[in-house]
């Protein structure tokens, strides 16, 4: 459904992105995981053309698009709410800046809050709820754009391990009952492993994909697994491997 | 040299009192002007000298500090104004006024020509600026009172005397200087004229006289009455050589505008005090009038206020 | 505020006030010189018919040159980010604002203006206009850069940007420019009043100082001082209202 081919990308000397290629299946849930600085969130930001790009092609369900802006929706570390509104005009705020805010609206949201969890705290500020509720509360503003590809930039890293729990799960109903594409980056090998059918081992820079595992196992999975143990560690020692090369 | 005339020499020596030059403090009401000139006289030409006296002169930042100071003695002397000095003293403060510099008033109610002022009633109705908020505004109402002005729109210009005057916001300012502002006016093409308060029912008074603390009098009369004789004898030899006197003020106070203080000598110079013998008289009939005007809220005795030495 | 953040700041201005009163009266400075707190309150109670009156001139001052900055500080300062074009042709000028000093200013607006309340309150507007416009404009370039970019992958335009996003987030900056301006938009009204004015606490203070009433100085610059402290505490209020989400 999203191929992307050829994509490069430059800032001065250095050559992050040189000719990258990527497919991801339609309902599929895709992982990128690689050392920090090998290039990931350029490709987000190439992706979400906030950066744009130097050669390369989109595709986006057969079309051609300069970048992902009106076919994804982007959830990031941080959730980005604002703190003056309420978590309900948070979610709305896409709505709002369209100009689009009413009835309907408002109650697929609430509903949103409710399949989520948060019901009841609509009304709250974000400094009024925790961490996992307002990254919670950034992923209802993230449905309401009902875009099926969902573009996800670390979204749980800033978060406690009991936290992340949760909201892994959350991710898992984004695909299953939302039927979202998602693609995401992480640099938790064990998180990667958990959700992905899969997992991409990036390089550094220039990045291109030196490994491709996929998992066919059945989610939701534990990380007991010995199979899945199995691939954390040849997982680790590729990076690992991958650093030493580099002359970082 | 023969021993016993030695002797006798020491001897007359060690009985003779020797006077080291006493140092007094002179603080001025405002920068060093015209009126200040017999002060610098008497400094240039030794007079203080003469008289024992080493004079320092400083220049204050407001015009009630020199009073102020030499009240809680911090200066030796001060050049006030008699008004100003009334003031004080129905406030208690412990001073007393000793010496006489100007011996009329200066400050005028000052207005161009040709705009129909003649005497004092054709101010009926007009804009009249004052240049200091409970003084100029208050002899200012005198003055309408005894005139027979029945109103009038008082305007606070304070020093922005000239603008005030030439760009027409208001038609008559009292509180400018005869000598000082109303020739400067006629300098620039603006040829302006004035009623003298004393003339139109104001008691007559000094414009500067100078000031001690009670305590300074008291320990140190003397000093404070060779002070009050040096200046009588400045004026004397300005009188008798203007030109000399004029010059000398000139090399004292480099930075005067010599074409305007020059033209301003011409009106200061009868006005220097004659005497410095006070009158208690007149200064009591300002006082009464100062207190009947609402310039001073308790009476004060000028009895108390003068020392003639 | 808990009890204890009312008592401390009470406590300690009572305790300066009383060991101004022991140095005066142990010192022997006299009355003329500097007043003594129990004289100052007693001339600011009695005089309080006088002082009033000339209080509310020169609150109604300070009230219109803080209303003049504002309507002129907040557009400007939307203006300026907008087109940094215009931040750098106006850079020179809002720090000549502030780097004039005051005193050689107010004659100036007299001349121009005359002697009625106008420039009092332009003395004032320009006291205070320089605080609100740099922290406005820097409240709007602190936004967070992801805030910037979250709001332009929705599709927000630079308006409505401005009025979702680096509004509402420059507002903390606006309120502590506020605080500072209102306190010194008192200086601003009161040297206007140096320059010909009628009344005002500002007028008071030199016609008391030429009849060598010092008490009654003191006693305006006392009420100068509660002024600006309830303009402080007021702006604080607004601020509590506005920002509820520290």
């Amino acid at each position: 459904m999203l191929s992307i081919a050829g994509l490069s990308k430059s800032f001065e000397d250095l050559d992050v992105l040189d000719g990258f290629s990527l497919d991801v299946k339609r309902n599929g849930f895709t992982v990128l995981i690689g050392p920090s600085g090998c290039g990931k969130s350029t490709l987000f930001d190439v992706l979400t053309g906030i950066v744009p790009k130097d050669a390369g092609r989109i595709d986006w369900r057969g079309k051609e698009l300069p970048n992902l802006s009106s076919a994804a929706a982007y959830m990031q570390q941080k959730d980005l709410l604002l703190p003056w509104l309420t978590l309900m005009d948070n979610a709305l705020l896409p709505e709002k800046i369209a100009g689009r805010e009413n009835e309907k609206v408002h109650t697929r949201a609430l509903k949103l809050f409710d399949r989520l969890g948060l019901q009841g705290f609509e009304g709250y500020r974000p400094h009024q709820v925790s961490g996992g509720m307002r990254q919670r509360c950034a992923l209802v503003r993230t449905l309401m754009f009902e875009h099926e590809l969902v573009l996800l930039d670390e979204p749980l890293s800033a978060l406690d391990a009991i936290t992340r729990t949760s909201l892994q799960a959350l991710l898992l109903m984004l695909q299953k009952d939302f039927n979202k594409t998602l693609l995401m980056i992480t640099h938790d090998v064990e998180e990667a492993l958990l959700l992905a059918d899969e997992l991409l081992i990036l390089s550094r820079a220039p990045m291109r994909i030196m490994q491709r595992i996929v998992l066919n196992h059945p989610k939701p999975r534990r990380i007991s697994d010995p199979q899945l143990m199995e691939y954390k560690e040849k997982i680790l020692s590729h990076l690992q491997e991958d650093m030493r090369d580099g002359s970082y | 040299m023969n021993k016993k005339l030695l002797i006798i020499l020491v001897f007359l020596l060690a009985t003779t009192p020797v006077h080291a030059a006493q140092t007094l403090t002179l603080m001025l009401d405002w920068f060093p002007n015209i009126d200040h000139l017999p002060i610098y006289v008497a400094q240039q030409e030794g007079i203080f000298a003469d008289a024992g006296l080493k004079v320092d002169i400083l220049t204050p930042s407001d015009t009630t500090d020199a009073l102020k100071l030499a009240a809680m003695h911090k200066v030796d002397i001060a050049v006030s104004y008699e008004p100003q000095a009334v003031a004080a003293a129905s406030q208690k403060l412990p001073i007393v006024v000793v010496g006489r510099l100007v011996e009329h008033p200066l400050g005028v109610l000052l207005f161009l020509d040709g705009k129909g002022i003649d005497k004092p009633k054709d101010l009926e109705g007009l804009r009249i600026g004052y240049t200091v908020p409970g003084m100029e505004d208050i002899l200012l109402k005198a003055f309408a009172d005894k005139n027979d002005i029945k109103s009038y729109t008082p305007i606070n210009v304070g020093f922005t005397i000239i603008p005030s005057l030439v760009s027409g916001k208001v038609d008559a300012i009292m509180g400018p200087y005869k000598n000082y502002e109303a020739v400067e006016l006629k300098e620039k093409g603006y040829p302006a004229s004035y009623f003298e308060p004393c003339k139109f029912g104001i008691p007559d008074y000094d414009e500067l006289v100078f000031i001690t603390g009670m305590q300074i009098l008291k320990k140190n009369p003397s000093a404070i009455r060779a002070f009050v004789k040096a200046i009588e004898k400045a004026i004397t030899i300005t009188r008798q050589d203007p030109d000399k006197a004029l010059a000398t003020y000139f090399k004292a106070v480099p930075e005067a505008d010599r074409s305007m203080e020059s033209k301003a000598f011409d009106v200061t110079l009868p006005l220097y005090a004659s005497t410095q013998t006070h009158d208690v008289a007149r200064w009591q009939a300002f006082a009464d009038f100062a207190l009947a005007s609402g310039l001073i809220q308790h009476p004060v005795k000028a009895a108390a206020l003068i020392k003639n030495f | 505020m808990t009890v204890h953040t009312r008592i401390i700041p009470a406590v300690t201005v009572f305790f300066l006030l009383a060991a101004w009163e022991t140095a005066c009266r142990i010192l022997n400075v006299p009355d003329f010189i500097v007043p003594t707190p129990t004289h100052i309150v007693s001339t600011g109670i009695s005089q309080a018919p006088l002082l009033l009156v000339h209080a509310g001139t020169t609150a109604g001052e300070i009230l219109l040159g803080i209303t003049l900055a504002l309507m002129i500080a907040v557009p400007l300062s939307v203006l300026m980010f907008a087109h940094p074009s215009v931040e750098k042709a106006l850079a020179p000028f809002l720090v000549a604002s502030q780097a004039i000093p005051v005193f050689a200013l107010a004659p100036l607006l007299v001349v121009w203006l005359g002697y009625g309340i106008a420039s009092k309150v332009l003395m004032a507007a320009i006291i205070i206009f320089f605080p609100i416009t740099v922290s406005m404009l820097e409240g709007f370039k602190n936004c967070g850069r992801e805030y910037v970019m979250l709001f332009r992958l929705m599709g927000a335009g630079f308006w409505k940007t401005m009025r979702l996003l680096y509004w509402p987030w420059a507002l903390p900056h606006f309120f502590s420019g506020l605080k500072v301006g209102v306190t010194v938009a008192t200086i601003g009204a009161v040297i206007g009043e140096w320059v010909g004015a009628q009344k005002g606490l500002g007028y008071l203070m030199i016609q008391a100082n030429a009849r060598l009433k010092v008490d009654l100085v003191f006693a305006a610059i006392a009420w100068l001082t509660i002024m600006g402290l309830c303009l402080w505490g007021f702006v604080g209020y607004l601020e509590r209202k506005v920002i509820t989400w520290k």
